[in-house]
């Protein structure tokens, strides 16, 4: 789970981020980063909300990661 | 077997995530240098003071790991939410206090770092960025510790 929310957020928040914001040079770069930490940030807590909901800190499954 | 399976977690929960994040730490670079030698300089600086807002709230993650893992192999469901709550509050309070830290010490410390008054000015140029980490970093450490505790076989 981790891997894919850090996927996700280089994926579809920091590539996008940094393509769109190349015109503003180094500023682009640094709000870029920061939004990449947000929402790697957002993911896990939704994961984390999710888990919480469904009882899957303390079942015995362990497929997810 | 039973380690194989471990280190496959192990992989999937934290060396992917972190090469991935020092990856982007190295294009983050080489596209700073791309934009010339000052903004490079700068940049590094820039660095240097995110390691240490790093070092601090990863202080809390590594709490929250060590102490989430052990009310899960003791079945302690209250513990765990009761850690998980007060390693946000912390790391919260943490990061509020170290935004404050470098919006007021930030300039000096970069002219600590560099006695070269161009590069101080183009750091302190990008210091609000820096300024706004910790708090959009809190949200990353502070609950990717939670799910990699989870990836252990217990």
């Amino acid at each position: 789970m981790m891997q894919n929310t850090m996927l996700a957020a280089v994926v579809f928040v920091f590539l996008p981020a940094w393509f769109l914001l190349r015109d503003f040079q180094n500023h682009g770069l640094w709000l870029a980063y920061t939004l990449f930490m947000a929402a790697r940030g957002l993911g896990l807590i939704l994961v984390y909300c999710r888990f919480s909901k469904n009882h899957v800190w303390f079942s015995n499954r362990h497929s997810f990661i | 077997m039973r380690l194989f399976s471990f280190i496959d977690h192990t992989k999937q929960a934290s060396f992917y995530p972190y090469t991935l994040s020092d990856v982007l730490q190295i294009v983050f670079i080489a596209q700073g240098a791309r934009l010339g030698d000052e903004l490079l300089a700068a940049n590094s600086l820039l660095f240097n003071l995110m390691m240490l807002i790093s070092y601090t709230i990863d202080g809390f993650a590594h709490a929250a790991e060590a102490l989430t893992g052990e009310s899960i192999g003791r079945g302690n469901r209250q513990r765990f939410y009761q850690t998980v709550r007060m390693t946000g509050y912390c790391s919260m309070m943490c990061s509020v206090l170290l935004c404050l830290f470098i919006g007021i010490f930030g300039n000096y410390l970069l002219g600590w770092l560099t006695d070269i008054p161009t590069i101080v000015k183009q750091s302190s140029i990008h210091l609000p960025w820096l300024i706004l980490m910790p708090l959009s970093r809190r949200g990353a450490f502070g609950w990717m510790v939670f799910l990699l505790v989870r990836s252990e076989p217990i």
